[in-house]
């Protein structure tokens, strides 16, 4: 097609060179056959010394300049030139000034014109090329390789990315990675919370470098604020704000703000110095179009890291806060009280259980609670938490076991009532414990939907305290059991979770029969040992399977020291 | 570990899910999804069957209070029958069967 170009005419443009020795002498057609004319490919004869004996305008359009009865030199075309001189190669690819520009021309020798159809008098040692405009073709090629390049880039940058989930990290591979593809120098500017962290990486410039400063520098640039908001307007001051919040020196040239697309989270910016993708590239240009596709794409990815890292680095933050503040509570050194109690929360949930328990020391009565909260993780320790706190805080009102249940059952109801929330539960065991004096101990009880306590009395015997009520709150009109136990010297009574009774062996549940069972051997043990050989029995019950939590609370009279 | 299995049946008006298997942390949500799919078209009544059910946790629970409630905002009746065993104690320790009647 491109062959086509230029004057399908002959000879309009034609300036007769110094005739040739060689030269054919036949007037017409003064260029070859007219079967070549139409042909879409150039085809030109040459004679042994290199003179063009024949050209269609093909080949005209081709190699211009080129003219029937003159030597082919290297004005035309060097590779040509060469080639028939030397008689080598076969072909050759060669790029030839236009006026239009640069032409990839692909030439290939023939098999030589010698019978049909004749060319004029075709001699012995003619050589015949056919030239092909490839310059389509190359065009295709390079913007293969470059949709490639710019493919392999941004899988590249995917893979670097991914998984990282550390900001820092995230932050200084963010702006490594623009570094040269993109710009001879990015800057990434991330605020997450009240911290601003900035990542420059530079050409040449080794690794990435990575600062901090305070949310509250930022006043300082405010067309950096601005970007960080996705307001690109106040470029030119980029730079220099740059070097004041890094502290280190701006860049010469253009710099160009990529905000990074995050929701929520964090906010981000790439600035880049030297951008291989202007502001604002030309809309009829395909290559620069591609780049900045290119460019919107890294970003894309650089805020997905970014958010996912964020995200993390919040979540376990969380986590390790939540641990800290739900691990089990030190047990209290009461007078007149012992204390012991064993926790083991289920596998693979963070060590945050549905299962709590609190101990609070009083002047006169220590009150306690035992309970389990639906579900696992996150979403329990929240729970649990709120049970807790509301516990703490109502028992101060309230210190009647039977009263303070209800209240926490309202309390719970109109927390989760005003978030419309699922419902959300809980069982629990709570009460006080008073010293009488005389070395026994005064228990109050209450229960909601949770397994009744059990007494283990110094002779082995275990009684089941019986006392019932419902879950707590899941239903505003609910009932909840209250009952009191006297704790005689040596006597304790155990509160546990459902996971004890509910641990599945090999073949069934551990059940309530095998914990009374299991109890009378600790008889008169320390309520500590108890619950340290409990829950050793429930783990060999276990035989390796996994769990739900396992929580106990043993409140014990302690024996007299005599 | 038994699966939890659910089956949804329509009978004159009433939604009856039967359930089998276990019913716990990590199988509670599709027996959510299957109470909100069989009310989004609000029956006369909504039965959920626990007769094969094997093991009902806390989250079980939920989401049997949670049907209860729903049902009953829907208009429908709400009625849980077949407990046996662990999840029959769970149900009674909780004080739900007197809830659910």
């Amino acid at each position: 097609m491109e062959g086509r170009r230029g004057a399908p005419t002959r000879d309009a443009t034609r300036v007769p060179g110094p005739p040739s020795p060689a030269a054919p002498v036949t007037p017409a057609p003064p260029d070859g056959p007219a079967l070549l004319e139409g042909f879409e490919e150039g085809v030109v004869v040459c004679d042994r010394a290199g003179v063009v004996r024949a050209a269609n305008p093909a080949a005209r359009t081709l190699l211009p300049g080129l003219r029937v009865g003159e030597v082919v030199d290297v004005a035309h075309c060097e590779v040509l030139a060469r080639a028939v001189r030397d008689g080598v190669p076969e072909g050759f690819e060669a790029v030839v000034e236009h006026p239009g520009g640069e032409r990839h021309v692909r030439g290939r020798r023939g098999p030589g014109l010698g019978t049909s159809p004749p060319p004029p008098e075709p001699q012995d040692g003619d050589s015949t090329w056919y030239l092909r405009d490839v310059t389509g073709e190359h065009a295709r090629t390079d913007t293969l390789l470059a949709a490639q390049e710019r493919a392999a880039f941004l899988a590249e940058a995917g893979r670097a990315l991914h998984g990282v989930l550390h900001l820092d990290r995230t932050a200084r591979r963010v702006v490594a990675l623009a570094v040269p593809r993109l710009a001879a120098g990015a800057t990434l500017v991330l605020r997450h919370d009240d911290t601003v962290t900035w990542a420059r990486a530079e050409l040449g410039g080794g690794r990435p470098r990575l600062g901090r400063v305070g949310a509250a520098d930022l006043a300082r640039v405010p067309a950096l604020t601005a970007a960080l908001t996705g307001d690109e307007s106040l470029g030119p001051w980029l730079a220099d704000e740059l070097a004041t919040l890094t502290g280190l020196g701006a860049r010469p040239g253009p710099v160009r703000a990529c905000p990074v697309p995050i929701t929520g989270v964090v906010e981000a910016v790439v600035v880049l110095a030297d951008p291989r993708s202007a502001d604002a590239p030309a809309r009829d240009d395909p290559l620069a179009a591609a780049e900045e596709d290119l460019l919107t794409s890294y970003v894309a990815r650089a805020g997905t890291a970014l958010a996912a890292a964020a995200l993390h680095e919040e979540q376990a933050h969380l986590g390790a806060v939540l641990q800290e503040s739900l691990a089990a509570p030190r047990l209290p050194a009461t007078p007149g009280i012992a204390w012991g109690a064993a926790y083991r929360p289920a596998r693979e949930t963070m060590r945050v259980g549905g299962d709590f328990y609190e101990v609070a020391q009083g002047a006169e009565r220590s009150a306690f609670l035992l309970g389990d909260v639906c579900g696992k993780g996150i979403e329990a320790a929240v729970l649990s938490g709120r049970v807790r706190q509301s516990w703490h805080a109502l028992r101060l009102l309230e210190d009647r076991p039977g009263r303070l249940l209800p209240l926490l059952n309202t309390a719970l109801l109109d927390a989760v009532a005003t978030r419309d929330e699922s419902p959300r539960f809980a069982t629990m065991v709570l009460g006080d414990a008073r010293p009488v004096g005389d070395g026994t101990v005064e228990l109050r009880l209450a229960t909601g939907g949770h397994p009744p306590p059990l007494v283990l009395r110094t002779t082995g015997e275990v009684e089941t305290v019986a006392v019932s009520g419902m879950l707590v709150g899941g239903i505003r009109e609910a009932r909840f059991g209250e009952a009191e136990v006297l704790l005689r010297p040596g006597d304790v009574c155990l509160l546990y979770s459902d996971g004890v009774v509910e641990a599945r062996g090999p073949g069934d549940f551990f059940g309530e029969e095998r914990l009374a069972a299991a109890l009378p051997r600790c008889a008169g043990a320390p309520a500590a040992v108890l619950c340290e050989q409990l829950e050793q029995t429930v783990v060999s019950w276990l035989d390796g399977h996994d769990h739900d939590d396992v929580a106990m609370l043993a409140i014990q009279a302690p024996r007299s020291e005599a | 570990m038994t699966e939890l299995i659910i089956r949804t049946e329509r009978t004159d008006g009433h939604a009856v899910v039967t359930v089998g298997g276990d019913l716990d942390y990590d199988s509670h949500g599709r027996l959510d999804d299957a109470v909100g799919a069989a009310l989004d078209d609000p029956p006369a009544g909504l039965v959920v069957d626990l007769a094969a059910v094997t093991y009902c946790d806390s989250c079980g629970l939920r989401v049997l209070l949670g049907a209860h409630r729903r049902a009953t905002e829907a208009g429908a009746t709400f009625l849980l029958r077949g407990a046996q065993g662990q999840p029959a104690r769970a149900l009674k320790l909780t004080g739900l069967d007197e809830v659910f009647g």
